[in-house]
C-alpha cells in the first residue's frame, strides 16, 4: 500500500476517534444530567461513572459494528473510498460541536448520518439520498421519541409523587431517590456505549474494507474495538458540562424522584425501542423524559423556550451536517490528497475556534456544583445513623418537655 | 412510499410507559415503606415491641419491592445483552 493511502487511512481513523469523542462528551448528559442536577452524585463522580459503564457497554457486543450500515444512503461507501466518509465525519463533528457549544442536546447518530449523506451527494448525486428511510429512520422516530419517553416520564413521576405523598407527621422520603438515580442512570450510561461506539468502530471498519487493509466479512479488528471503547469514555469523562447544564437546569426544575423515573424512563425507553426494533435518538429520549418528569410534579416549571430551542436544533442536524460535510467533500473530491489535508487543517482551525469562544463563557463540574450535592449523604443513610437521628429527635423532645 | 410500522411504534410506547410505570412505583413504594419504618423506629417509645415488629415487617417489604424493581432493570439489561448480541442491525 502506497504511503499516501496508508496517510489517508490514519487521517480517517484519528477523525473517527475524535467523532466518538465528541459523541461521549456531548451525550454523557443523557444519563449524568439529572443525577447531577439533583446533587445524587457529585459531577465528577457521575462523568467518571458514565464514562466506565461507556467503556464497559463498548465491550459487551460488536454486532452493531460488524454490519454497521447506512440506509439512508444508495450507494456503496466503500467504493467511494475512505476520503467521503472523512468528509462525512467532518460534518459531524463541526455540527457535534457547534450544538455543544449552544449547550444543546441533539443526536450525535443523526449528524453522522447529516455529514455521511452531504458527502455521498458530492460523490454519488443526489441520487445517492434515500429520501424514504430518512424519514423513517430520522423524522418520524424524531417526532415521536420525545412523546414516548415524555409521557413514560410524566406517568412515573405522577405515580411516584403519590404513593411517597406526605402523610402527617411522616416525611415523604423522596430524597432517597438519589440511591436509586445511581443505579437507573448507570444502566442509561451502559446502553449509550453499547450502540454509539459501536457506530464508530463500523466507520472505522469500513474505512479498513474501503482501504482495501481488511476483508469485509473479517469481523471489528480488537485493536479498534479498544481505541473506539477508550474515546468514547474519555469523551464521556471530560464531560459536555454545557449540555449537562441545559439538561439538569435549563429545561425544568428536577428533584431526586421526578429524576429517577426520566432516567428509568429513558432506559426502558431505549431498550424496548431496541428490542422491538423501532430505533429511537437517545438524546430525544432523554431530553422528552426530563420534560415529562417536569410535568409529572406539580408545581415543577418546564422551560418551553429551551425545549423549543432544542427541537429546531433536532431538525436542523441533519441538513446542517450535511451541508459541512458536503463542503468538505468537494474538497476531498477536487482536490485528491491535498484537498483532505486542506479539509484536515480547516477543521481543526474550526474546532479550535469553537473551544476557544467556549472558554469566554466557561461552563464546567465546579459551576455546576450545588449546595444540594453535599446532602447526599443524607439519601444513604444506614440503619445505625437513622437510630442515631431518631435518638437525637427524641432526646432534643425531652428537653423540650422539661422547659 | 414511507412505510411507518405503527405496530412496532405502539409496542415501543406501551412497553416503555409500562415498564417505567411499574419501576418507578416499586421503588416508590421501597421508599415510602423504608420511611414508614423509620418513623417506627423514632415511635418506640410508646410500645417497643409492636414498633419494632412494625418495622421489620415495613424494612423487609421495602426489600422485596427494591428487589423486584431492581431485577426489572437487570432484566432489561439482559434483553440489552443477548438482543445486541442476536439481532445485529
Amino acid at each position: 500500500m502506497e504511503q499516501t493511502a496508508l496517510l489517508v487511512v490514519v487521517l480517517v481513523v484519528a477523525l473517527a476517534l475524535f467523532f466518538d469523542f465528541t459523541n461521549g462528551f456531548h451525550d454523557t448528559a443523557n444519563a449524568m444530567a439529572t443525577p447531577i442536577a439533583t446533587g445524587a452524585m457529585k459531577p465528577r463522580t457521575a462523568v467518571i461513572l458514565a464514562a466506565v459503564m461507556n467503556l464497559i457497554g463498548a465491550f459487551i457486543s460488536t454486532a452493531v459494528a460488524k454490519t454497521i450500515s447506512v440506509d439512508t444512503i444508495n450507494g456503496d461507501l466503500t467504493a467511494w473510498g475512505p476520503a467521503m466518509i472523512f468528509a462525512g465525519l467532518t460534518g459531524a463533528i463541526l455540527w457535534n460541536l457547534t450544538t455543544w457549544f449552544f449547550g444543546l442536546p441533539s443526536s450525535s447518530s443523526h449528524a453522522l448520518f447529516g455529514g455521511l449523506i452531504g458527502a455521498a451527494i458530492v460523490y454519488g448525486g443526489f441520487d445517492a439520498v434515500n429520501v424514504t428511510k430518512i424519514v423513517e429512520k430520522v423524522l418520524i422516530p424524531a417526532l415521536f421519541a420525545p412523546f414516548i419517553a415524555g409521557i413514560a416520564a410524566w406517568l412515573a413521576t405522577s405515580l411516584a409523587y403519590i404513593i411517597t405523598g406526605r402523610k402527617k407527621n411522616v416525611a415523604t422520603g423522596r430524597g432517597k431517590f438519589k440511591v436509586g438515580q445511581i443505579f437507573s442512570s448507570s444502566l442509561v450510561a451502559l446502553s449509550h456505549g453499547t450502540n454509539d461506539a459501536q457506530k464508530t468502530m463500523g466507520v472505522i471498519t469500513l474505512v479498513l474494507v474501503a482501504a482495501g487493509l481488511q476483508s469485509g466479512d473479517a469481523g471489528v479488528p480488537f485493536w479498534v474495538i479498544v481505541s473506539a471503547a477508550a474515546a468514547i469514555a474519555l469523551g464521556t469523562f471530560s464531560g459536555g458540562w454545557r449540555i449537562i447544564k441545559t439538561m439538569g437546569h435549563g429545561l425544568a426544575e428536577i428533584r431526586p424522584a421526578q429524576g429517577f423515573a426520566a432516567e428509568v424512563s429513558t432506559g426502558s425507553t431505549i431498550l424496548a425501542s431496541s428490542y422491538l426494533g423501532f430505533a429511537l435518538s437517545t438524546t430525544q429520549v432523554a431530553s422528552g423524559s426530563v420534560i415529562g418528569s417536569g410535568l409529572g410534579r406539580v408545581g415543577a416549571k418546564v422551560r418551553w423556550g429551551k425545549a423549543g430551542q432544542i427541537v429546531i436544533g433536532w431538525f436542523l442536524t441533519l441538513p446542517a451536517a450535511a451541508g459541512v460535510g458536503m463542503l468538505s467533500a468537494l474538497l476531498t473530491r477536487g482536490l485528491g490528497t491535498a484537498g483532505l489535508v486542506l479539509d484536515a487543517v480547516l477543521a481543526i482551525i474550526l474546532i479550535v475556534v469553537i473551544f476557544q469562544m467556549s472558554r469566554k463563557n466557561n461552563i464546567n463540574h465546579k459551576s455546576l456544583a450545588e449546595s444540594g450535592v453535599e446532602e447526599v449523604g443524607v439519601a444513604i443513610a444506614s440503619p445505625k445513623q437513622v437510630r442515631k437521628e431518631a435518638a437525637k429527635a427524641k432526646k432534643a423532645a425531652k428537653g423540650k418537655a422539661k422547659k | 412510499m414511507v412505510e411507518i410500522k405503527w405496530n412496532d411504534l405502539i409496542m415501543v410506547a406501551g412497553a416503555a410507559i409500562g415498564v417505567s410505570a411499574l419501576v418507578v412505583s416499586l421503588f416508590a413504594i421501597g421508599v415510602r415503606l423504608l420511611t414508614n419504618a423509620q418513623h417506627a423506629v423514632a415511635g418506640k417509645g410508646k410500645n417497643k415491641g409492636q414498633s419494632v415488629s412494625k418495622e421489620i415487617a415495613f424494612r423487609l417489604t421495602a426489600v422485596i419491592a427494591f428487589a423486584l424493581a431492581s431485577s426489572v432493570l437487570a432484566y432489561g439489561l439482559f434483553i440489552l445483552v443477548t438482543f445486541s448480541k442476536a439481532n445485529p442491525k
